[in-house]
């Protein structure tokens, strides 16, 4: 999983699954732990930019359609 | 009077638009059917976008002074409305109610989130309502 894009394939895919009850609460909610981190380490990445007034290049944050 | 060729119920000429063979109700049906089978709905395709971009850039002074007129004529009625589009947006995680969570949190503008990140993030929430609701 390199791409938020791909982060939010697998974070569907646990929703249908926890949906389906095919996973339990507690198993989903540490993987929205993880995933949460590393929303939040993109998020500061985000800010960093914004601090320097860049536009953010950011490898997790490329759509994947971009290529 | 007229049968229409898909529910084949007689009605009067007025049930149909123009000459069509087809009733305004089964139209209708046939219309909302092919746009829930829309993945990608019309408002969100790119030259959609770009066309109420343009359409906007050229009537923004009359769209902006009839919504003033209106709020004028509805002080009250435009409070609810917000609040029932605000609400609507949290139910449903609307990108708008996900980049403004976002932006508060980081700082900057609604418009500078990624929408990677907006998607991934309303992924999360979902995660997270449901949990929160279905727990004992």
């Amino acid at each position: 999983m390199n791409t938020a894009s791909e982060l939010r394939e697998e974070l569907a895919q646990v929703f249908a699954e926890l949906r389906a009850g095919q996973i339990k609460s507690s198993d989903a909610a540490e993987l929205a732990n993880l995933a949460g981190k590393m929303i939040a380490s993109a998020k500061v990445q985000v800010e960093y930019a914004a601090l320097r007034a860049v536009v953010p290049v950011i490898e997790f944050l490329k759509d994947d359609s971009e290529g | 009077m007229k049968t229409c060729r898909t529910c084949a119920v007689t009605m009067p000429a007025d049930a149909y638009r123009g000459t069509r063979s087809m009733c305004r109700e089964c139209e209708n049906a046939r219309s909302r059917e092919w746009y829930a089978a829309q993945t990608v709905k019309p408002y969100q395709r790119e030259d959609m976008k770009a066309y109420y971009r343009e359409w906007y850039a050229a009537n923004a002074e009359s769209v902006k002074a009839r919504a003033g007129e209106w709020t004028k004529a509805h002080p009250t009625e435009r409070a609810t409305v917000c609040r029932e589009n605000m609400r609507r947006d949290r139910d449903r995680l609307g990108d708008r109610y996900v980049r403004r969570m976002l932006a508060q949190e980081i700082g900057v503008r609604s418009a500078d989130i990624p929408q990677p990140l907006v998607e991934a993030q309303r992924e999360l929430l979902k995660i997270k309502r449901y949990i929160r609701e279905h727990s004992v």
